[in-house]
Parts: C-alpha cells; structure tokens; sequence
C-alpha cells in the first residue's frame, strides 16, 4: 500500500472515498477473507466516519477509518470463531484463495489459509504491519493495545508463519 | 528466514491485492451511503442514542432528591423537631429598670468622635450598633434614653 494516505483537510467526503475504497476494501478482504463481508464493514465504517466527517477530515480521515474498519473486522472474525459450523465466505473468495498465485516459493494458497486460520488480532497485526506498512506504534494506536502486545501478537503470528513456510520448503 | 518471511508476505499481500477491486458501483454505494446516512443524520442520532440515558438520569435524580427531601432529619413529616429551651428565663426586673437588656452607656464624648470615623455618605446604617450577636437591620433597637442604666449624675 504504497500510495500516499488521503488528508481530509481539504477534500470532500465523496472525494476520500474515491480516494481510499481501492485500498480499504482490499485491507478489508485481507483481515475477514470474504469479499462481501468485507464490502459491508468497510460500509459501516464508512457511516461511522461520515457522521464525524467534519471532526475526522481534519485529521488523518483514511488512518481513522482504517482503525475503524480494523475493529470492525476482529469483532466480525471473533463473532465468526464463535460459531464455526456458521459458512462464511463466498465462491469468489475460495476461486480467489484456490487460484492465488504461489508467490515465493509455492506458499500462495497455503499461506492464505495460514494467515485465515490466525486469531483475530495476530491476523490484523499482520495486515497493518505487512499490507499497509504501518509502524509499530501506529498498529498500537490504531488497535488501541500497547506496542508490546504488538511485538507480541506479531512473534506469535510469525511463528505460526514461519512453521508452515519451513513444511512447504521441506515439501519440496 | 525473518527477513525472507516478511518478503514472503508482502509479495504475497501484493499479489493478492491486484485481484480485489472496488467496482464503480460499490464505491458509489459507498458515497451514497455518506450522504443519506451520515451528516444531515447526525443531529438526530444522537437525541436517539442520548436520550434514554439522559431520562434515565432525570427520572433517578428525581427520585434521589425526593427522598432525601422526605428523609432528611428535621424535615420528615413522621419526625419532629426535638424541642429546645426558647431562651433563659427572665428575672424579675428591678423597679425603675426598662424591660429588655440595657445597651452600655455611651460616652460622652462618643457622638463627637463618631462622625469623623465614620466617612459622609458611607454605610454606618449597615454596620452593627455594638452589640454583639444582635443582627444589624433586625429587631429594633429601644430607644437610647430608654437603654441608659446609668443613674443621673448628681449635682
């Protein structure tokens, strides 16, 4: 997530949706892996920010609508963990994770699977720190937990990663 | 293997990123949805999110006052005050004496050194006469000659 995060400041709400849906939708996929579920959180995040747009555009709008939307998506992935017998997901999505290109090294599906299988917050962790390239310090504000339950969650999840990638390779 | 790991994963979240695609009509779902619920909404939602608590509070701080008002000692219809001495009883007079406590006999100079302490127009009606414990626009005052207890000079 490269592209330079949207300031409110100046720009209208119509306009920082424009600007931020792309991504925030594809943070969203990343943290539920449902296409719809993601559409939906990120429209209730959306709502959330237009009610406050006045107060939020004059800070950072996308940062706070992504802590929004994170949020949103642990409580949905907790709720969802809850129930497992519940489907969740859609064909799109498994024709998605079935077809994901094996990037470095063969782990492509596999490592979607991994990364769905983590808890909540590890899965988030991951999302902020490797898709949206955020600090630690800003995964800790925009979870709202401290930096070492960052470092924490982050050496968990990692550890998890790290298992499954040394399989794969000795697979081969 | 950390450093490989992490290349692993960005690879692969940017990989997976070029499938996903807000379509033109999601977005516009999106906008629609800031302008029907959102700003003009707010005002109203949040009478509809405060306003039971705000009830709630009224109807419990009501009901507190009203209680402490039935309840508080002294004031209850059930209670009654404990009954207190009025005042020390009165002695009989001395014949010749006015009734009520003699104010002290001022002095004989105290009128012509009264008005240079006290500057023209200023608050010598509000300031107490000299008696302790007496409220200064209470009860009034006998009258000076009544309140001399000083026998007459004689001559």
């Amino acid at each position: 997530m490269s592209t330079q995060e949207t300031r409110g400041a100046e720009v209208t709400f119509e306009e920082f949706v424009t600007a931020t849906a792309g991504r925030l939708l594809r943070t969203a996929v990343f943290l539920v892996y449902d296409r719809h579920l993601a559409e939906d959180l990120l429209q209730v995040a959306y709502e959330r920010v237009a009610r406050r747009w006045r107060r939020v555009a004059e800070g950072n709008p996308e940062a706070y609508t992504r802590r929004v939307l994170v949020n949103l998506a642990i409580d949905e992935n907790r709720r969802r963990a809850r129930r497992r017998d519940t489907p969740v997901g859609s064909v799109t999505d498994v024709e998605r994770l079935a077809r994901a290109s094996p990037a470095a090294g063969g782990a492509g599906g596999e490592l979607d699977e991994v990364l769905r299988a983590l808890p909540a917050k590890q899965r988030a962790v991951v999302v902020l720190r490797y898709w949206c390239d955020l600090s630690e310090h800003e995964i800790a504000e925009t979870l709202g937990v401290s930096q070492g339950t960052v470092k924490s969650h982050t050496a968990r999840a990692m550890v998890a990663l790290r298992k499954h990638v040394r399989e794969g390779w000795a697979h081969e | 293997m950390s450093d490989e790991l992490e290349a692993l994963l960005r690879d692969h979240y940017r990989a997976a990123a070029d499938e996903i695609h807000a379509e033109p009509a999601t977005v516009r779902r999106f906008q629609e949805v800031g302008q029907t619920t959102g700003r003009p909404a707010a005002p109203a939602s949040g009478v509809r999110r405060w306003g039971l608590p705000l009830l709630a509070a009224a109807v419990t701080a009501a009901v507190v006052m009203a209680v402490t008002v039935l309840l508080w000692p002294g004031r209850g219809a059930g209670r009654q005050e404990l009954p207190r001495p009025m005042a020390p009883p009165t002695s009989t007079p001395a014949p010749g004496t006015p009734p009520g406590t003699p104010l002290p006999a001022p002095l004989p100079s105290r009128p012509a050194i009264e008005p240079s302490r006290i500057p023209d127009g200023g608050t010598s009606e509000a300031r107490p006469s000299g008696r302790s414990g007496q409220p200064p626009s209470g009860a009034p005052l006998p009258a000076r000659p009544k309140a001399k207890p000083s026998p007459e000079p004689t001559q």
